[in-house]
């Protein structure tokens, strides 16, 4: 009982380290300044513009500085902070470049959660000061009281999630400058991807925020929050602990949780199922790269029982094991998205997309691995992987659209393409792929298992 | 406790060894000198003993228990120091270390009597409110060897612990770790600086690309300095070298140098020799860097 309540230690001496950040502590100063100055700005716009009758009995003068207020709450606690935080981060992985925390009691879990729980406070504190503005664009009438409220968590949910995903940047090997531009590139992409404007657009004053899009929204950012806290997590393992049981432990929850998305509609079905193929592809190109050993530590802690063993072997740290789940998670997917989905050339898509997915990262960590190239030079795998696919997608591409002989374009599925007059052939050279993928991965697979076992 | 590092071998990209076969063992009490060329593989070992990184083969036993079978045992058993200082503008010697103890799982009354305790083992009581940054290399050294002595581990691993410290530094790091030795603790150091380390050691372990060389101190002969107020030049040598205790003598700055067997006795024959035939040293004293001797000769065939 007493351990739940004493604080990460990782938060605190973050919590230290901020109060003694000058960028920090002037920026907090200021912050009620500057929304105090946009406030008024905004107010006395907003007053010029408009009539005195409906000053009086109109929609009120909330709209325009509670827009003001979220605009600047959301740079300062979306992007800003998590930027800060994110920079120190990487900055702290090269100053101490020993690692010394991986050698206390510390878990990758705490470490990265302690950092996560001080930005969490530092987003909070920031919020919570904006607090005060959006209630006063309340009481100007013309917000609903849920915006009020809706906002703040929004863009706390936010704020972490995008930090999150550019810790996982920060917890990666490479240099400074790699780390530093894919971080700023992260938060463009997230910037114009994560669909804040959904968030407002579903706020805005025409529109009366309707709960369930916010609060959909908002379990999507605890989603991805919970995703990327895991990956970090993983990323950060010592090579000598079962890293990843934790990380596919959080993933299969979430697959799982929103496989009830499946069962709403059709296009619920079908983002669902893309998503999560998209997700299982990234994370079979992970494990088809990633060192091939299940851990002593993790055969140390393989069940006695057989079926448990078999149970628990997709989730152990390794490359087999890792492609075997994520084969399990595209099996599932597949599965539910072919009962919910009747027509053939959605199912047919659907396997090009798979074939190709899993093909291309199998086959590249295959000829690596023999090559004995791994994993030095898993940074061109990935480029490698990209051209494969790029390459299989486009001659088949122009081979649809008759840009070229069409035997080469036979010879190879397009998902872009769509489905052509034989659909057949198409389905031939799909299962060649998915075939070619699935006896890899079987027999690795077996193999694998046979040696996950406790050592004697 | 008893450390046993059994034949570890890892093998970086490319098939580079970095620790090959590699195998010894060292116990509460002793001092373990971790002696090789840059890039022999010492700073892998240490940090396949902290839990930094894994070998491809072999073990390492702590009383007989697996660290790769068991890291948190490792965690609590070993202190590690590495050859990188602690330097930050925003910490003081007080919150990194009681970072560090919290990191162990100490809390309350036991963190504050531990950190109490590691602070004026290594002085530091005066500089706890001080950033880091602030301090100098050889307290910045003190503050690394307080945080690996926080949790109080059984084994102490130091890696070029005396880089770049000024000799008072040294000085004081050889007392401190002499204090450590006497408390207990089986510690293992590496440093360039062989003469600190036939100092502080007990034995030590040589290794070149990998591999281990020799254990111990295998030369069974000493240098002994010598300087004399007669001013009669290459007679002397001559002198020196004509009596049955000296196996080799030559002129050595503004003395000779004489290598006899070694131990007391064979120092305490030298001497009465030299009285015997008239000679009377103002100096004599026994020369260290027989490690360094050892050194040099057991690596120079593969160093070629």
């Amino acid at each position: 009982m007493k351990n739940i309540f004493s604080i990460n230690p990782v938060a605190l001496r973050e919590l230290r380290q901020l109060v003694r950040s000058k960028i920090i502590t002037m920026s907090l100063a200021i912050f009620p300044g500057i929304l105090f100055v946009f406030t008024m700005l905004a107010v006395s716009t907003a007053m010029r513009d408009k009539p005195p009758e409906e000053l009086a009995f109109g929609d009120g003068l909330g709209n325009g500085p509670f827009t003001m207020v979220s605009v600047i709450a959301f740079i300062v606690a979306c992007l800003g902070i998590p930027f800060y935080a994110t920079m120190k981060a990487i900055m702290e992985t090269k100053r101490d470049a020993t690692g010394l925390e991986f050698t206390t009691a510390l878990t990758p879990a705490n470490i990265i959660g302690g950092r996560l729980a001080a930005t969490a406070i530092l987003i909070g504190a920031t919020v919570a000061t904006a607090m005060p503005f959006f209630i006063f664009a309340y009481l100007l009438r013309g917000i609903p009281l849920e915006r009020v409220f809706l906002m703040p968590f929004c863009l706390f949910t936010y704020g972490l999630s995008t930090f999150a995903i550019a810790l996982s940047v920060a917890c990666r090997q490479g240099a400074v400058a790699f780390k530093v531009i894919t971080t700023v590139l992260l938060f463009l992409l997230l910037l114009i991807f994560t669909n804040i404007p959904i968030i407002a657009g579903s706020m805005s004053s025409d529109s009366p925020a309707p709960l369930t899009i916010a609060v959909a929204v908002g379990l999507v950012l605890v989603a991805i929050l919970l995703f990327f806290r895991a990956y970090c997590a993983s990323l950060l393992s010592p090579p000598h602990v079962d890293g990843e049981r934790p990380f596919r432990r959080v993933v299969f929850a979430l697959f799982l949780l929103s496989s009830t998305l499946a069962f709403f509609g059709l296009d619920a079905c079908n983002a669902w199922c893309i998503t999560w193929v998209s997700i299982a592809g990234v994370l079979l190109i992970q494990s088809a790269l990633s060192p091939r050993e299940i851990p002593r530590a993790a055969r140390g802690s393989a069940p006695r029982n057989f079926f448990l063993r078999l149970f628990s072997f997709p989730f152990t740290t390794g490359a087999v094991p890792g492609m075997l789940f994520a084969f399990l998670i595209i099996a599932i997917a597949g599965g539910i998205f072919s009962l919910r989905v009747t027509d053939s050339d959605e199912i047919l898509i659907l396997c090009s997309v798979v074939a190709e997915v899993t093909f291309a990262p199998i086959l590249v960590g295959a000829i690596l691995r023999r090559k004995k190239a791994l994993p030095r030079t898993y940074r061109f795998a990935g480029w490698i992987m990209i051209a494969l696919l790029c390459l299989v997608s486009v001659i088949s591409f122009m081979a649809e659209v008759r840009a070229i002989s069409s035997g080469a374009g036979e010879m190879l599925p397009c998902n872009f393409a769509g489905i052509s007059e034989h659909p057949i052939e198409h389905f031939l050279n799909y299962g060649i792929l998915l075939l070619f993928s699935v006896v890899i991965v079987a027999v690795s697979s077996i193999s694998a298992f046979r040696k996950y076992r406790k050592p004697e | 406790m008893k450390v046993e590092i059994l034949n570890l071998t890892r093998i970086f990209q490319r098939g580079f060894k970095a620790v090959d076969d590699l195998s010894f063992s060292f116990s509460s009490g002793e001092v373990v000198g971790f002696v090789g060329p840059n890039g022999a593989g010492k700073t892998t070992t240490m940090r396949i003993l902290a839990t930094l990184d894994i070998p491809d083969s072999g073990d390492i036993l702590l009383d007989g228990k697996s660290i790769l079978d068991d890291p948190a045992l490792a965690h609590r058993a070993i202190g590690f120091m590495p050859d990188e200082l602690p330097d930050r503008t925003d910490t003081t010697v007080e919150e990194y270390l009681d970072f560090f103890g919290r990191a162990y799982g100490l809390r309350g009354k036991a963190l504050a009597d531990a950190l109490a305790s590691v602070e004026d083992f290594t002085g530091l009581v005066s500089f706890r409110d001080k950033t880091l940054h602030e301090l100098s290399k050889g307290m910045k050294q003190r503050v690394s060897l307080a945080r690996a002595l926080v949790h109080d581990p059984q084994v102490i691993v130091m890696d070029e612990p005396a880089n770049g410290l000024d000799p008072r530094a040294r000085i004081e790091l050889r007392e401190l770790v002499k204090a450590l030795a006497e408390n207990g603790k089986a510690i293992l150091i590496s440093s360039h600086i062989l003469s600190e380390l036939e100092e502080m050691c007990t034995t030590s372990v040589i290794i070149e690309r990998g591999r281990r060389l020799s254990t111990d101190f295998e030369d069974d002969t000493a240098w002994i300095r010598l300087r004399f107020a007669q001013k009669e030049g290459e007679d002397f040598l001559a002198r020196l070298l004509e009596m049955p205790s000296v196996k080799e003598a030559e002129a050595a700055g503004n003395g000779f140098r004489a290598r006899i067997a070694s131990g007391d006795e064979a120092a305490a024959e030298l001497a009465k020799g030299l009285f015997s035939r008239g000679l009377v040293p103002i100096h004599f004293a026994s020369e260290a860097g027989r490690l360094e001797d050892v050194f040099m000769h057991v690596t120079k065939g593969a160093l070629a």
